[in-house]
């Protein structure tokens, strides 16, 4: 009897270390299925509010979470403005008048050109996979497509700007199709939907996402993919100052 | 100073230029705006105001026929009209002036109201050997740092009040760049300007511990040594930035000075967008300061001495009251005369490419011994492209 309870114990424990660790595997496959080792992408961003509209158009090359470098093609008045992110310093280039500045670490967390992502989306700042505690808490259908449910709880140490996030994550493909994210208070903050899957390079991926504030009638963001390439060939030394002032 | 011929055979080459390739737009890029200002002048609010309507355009053209090779052309269109012009007999000439080596700056037609004037402020090419770059011609070199007053930008100074020309003359320049890491670089320049005065310099900037670092010293224009400094750097997410530089004359000994020109700065931007700056600046050369010419301050800037007082103190203040409409406040405090600017402003964007401005300047202070205030407001409507 008492075996009995300790291998029942023994198995539940190790049962939830494997859901654990499945939590973590499954998150890391999306996430290296989605942002690759390296990456070149073009995008087309649509800010949509109640009674207006804005495009913005940018084109990104990134290697890892450490290196990342966007260049922005519309609208024309921010034509040509560069971002480099190398670790965890960060550079604007503006070509008008020719000036490079440092910026600081807290702009990761504001909105990007005015948009419901945030540069921390943009410039990979934190990681799904290292900067959280996994667990798997159930199986949903997500637009027809069968899906992981998985919560993500920050470690302690970890700098995000997120309280938890509930991913939805597709147990073929492991594609992202859903993102709840949560504040600190556990109020909903934005929902992340993914649609659209189309073959990108060497892999199909979602490539529309629509981003929509929790409590904004009317407000979301698009994001189209209009171009991924993954395993580009660039080594760290591609994410340098002078390549920001020669990208376009 | 009209030269129709040589205006004639850049803008030939410029239409060259669009035609080649045009379609091919990682070859070839072009861009600028069109914008019209109106602009009200008011020295005594129950006198005469000064109206004027300037058309402004702006053309700039970015071709890189190979990956190494670029060339690039800026030309700036502008019909002025009003009584700016109308009461001064000197606009034509200032504006027709050009403070470069080469003039390319052209009245193709004036009269006693208008002046119709383009210059050529970019015409240079830039060729890269993998670290090394060599530009040649009419380019920016923009060094400063700070906000409002630039003591390292000793090319080309920057006028906080000219908002109107965000691209600022360029300067007749070889520049010679190398990178020797992936966020520094060691360059030197040497510029020539229309009376002859050369201004050469090695600058270096280099990442130090999380903090931006330059390094700089050469002459100015031809008649001082200069050796400058300055950094920026965010301390939990508040910056921290500065320049100083030091003019010593070797020139003219006897009628010029050593001058210190620093500057001290701060800013902050909170999660709403809010974002404050404030910056000091010490001289120990002041400025003259003018009206002339619809514009607040000297044309020819001038790094020694770039304020009307020993110590200059800006602060400013803007928020996105909407995400279509940003608002800022900026003001400057010029102790020695007593004196204020204040500088009021509202953009609001009716497209993506269309913008809607409301600019006013106000000054207040004491010009030998008598009070002087003057009032400028501006209606701004702009195409980007």
């Amino acid at each position: 009897m008492i075996r009995l309870v300790v291998l029942t114990i023994l198995f539940t424990a190790l049962s939830i270390f494997v859901s654990a660790q499945d939590a973590k595997q499954i998150i890391k496959k999306a996430d290296e299925k989605w942002q690759g080792t390296s990456q070149y992408s073009e995008m087309k961003m649509e800010i949509i509010r109640p009674t207006w509209k804005r495009t913005v158009v940018f084109k990104g090359w990134g290697l890892g979470r450490d290196y990342s470098l966007t260049y922005v093609s519309a609208p024309a008045r921010e034509k040509g403005q560069t971002f480099l992110k190398r670790k965890n310093e960060m550079w604007t280039w503006n070509p008008k008048i020719r000036r490079l500045i440092k910026l600081p670490p807290s702009m990761m967390s504001q909105g990007w050109m005015g948009s419901d992502f945030t540069n921390d989306d943009i410039l990979k700042e934190s990681s799904i996979v290292v900067d959280y505690n996994h667990k798997l808490i159930g199986r949903e259908s997500i637009n027809g497509i069968d899906c992981y449910k998985i919560e993500l709880i920050p470690l302690e140490e970890a700098s995000v700007v997120w309280g938890k996030i509930i991913k939805w994550i597709s147990v073929d493909e492991f594609d992202q199709m859903k993102s709840e994210y949560y504040d600190e208070d556990d109020m909903l903050v934005k929902t992340d939907s993914a649609y659209d899957i189309k073959q990108m390079g060497d892999r199909k991926i979602p490539t529309r996402l629509e981003i929509i504030p929790a409590d904004e009638e009317g407000h979301k963001t698009v994001v189209h993919i209009i171009k991924m390439q993954y395993g580009i060939k660039k080594d760290q030394s591609f994410f340098s100052q002078q390549n920001m002032k020669r990208i376009k | 100073m009209c030269k129709p011929k040589k205006l004639l055979s850049v803008i030939t080459a410029l239409i060259c230029f669009f035609t080649v390739k045009a379609d091919d737009n990682k070859k070839l890029l072009l861009s600028g705006f069109v914008s019209g200002m109106q602009t009200f002048t008011i020295l005594d609010v129950d006198d005469e105001w000064l109206s004027d309507f300037n058309l402004h355009n702006r053309l700039d053209l970015l071709w890189t026929p190979n990956q190494n090779f670029t060339i690039e052309a800026g030309l700036r269109n502008r019909i002025l009209t009003g009584n700016s012009i109308s009461v001064n007999n000197a606009m034509a000439g200032i504006i027709g002036a050009d403070q470069g080596i080469v003039d390319m700056s052209f009245n193709i037609s004036t009269g006693k109201s208008y002046i119709i004037n383009s210059t050529i402020d970019r015409l240079y090419v830039n060729y890269v050997i993998n670290k090394f770059e060599v530009s040649l011609g009419r380019q920016r070199i923009n060094w400063g740092i700070s906000t409002a007053w630039n003591p390292n930008d000793v090319f080309n100074a920057y006028s906080f009040f000219d908002f109107d020309y965000i691209k600022r003359p360029g300067s007749d320049a070889v520049r010679l760049k190398y990178y020797p890491g992936n966020t520094s670089v060691i360059e030197f320049a040497t510029a020539i300007d229309n009376r002859d005065r050369i201004t050469s310099a090695i600058y270096s900037r280099f990442a130090l511990f999380n903090a931006d670092i330059q390094l700089l010293s050469g002459i100015y224009k031809s008649e001082d040594f200069i050796i400058g400094a300055g950094w920026s750097s965010y301390i939990s997410g508040i910056g921290f930035k500065g320049e100083i530089s030091s003019f010593i004359p070797y020139k003219n000994k006897a009628d010029r000075d050593h001058i210190w020109v620093a500057t001290l700065g701060t800013d902050y931007m909170f999660e709403n967008s809010l974002a404050l700056t404030a910056e000091i600046m010490y001289q120990s050369s002041i400025a003259e300061l003018s009206f002339g010419n619809g514009i607040l301050t000297a044309r020819d800037i001038d790094v020694r001495s770039m304020s009307f007082s020993e110590i200059s103190v800006f602060g400013s203040v803007s928020y996105p009251i909407t995400p279509l409409l940003n608002t800022s406040v900026a003001a400057m405090y010029f102790p020695d005369l007593n004196g204020y600017f204040i500088n009021p402003s509202a953009e609001y964007s009716i497209t993506d490419d269309w913008y809607l401005s409301v600019i006013a300047q106000y000054f207040r202070g004491e010009i030998d011994n008598s009070k002087a205030e003057a009032t400028m407001i501006f209606l701004r409507l702009k195409l980007n492209f």
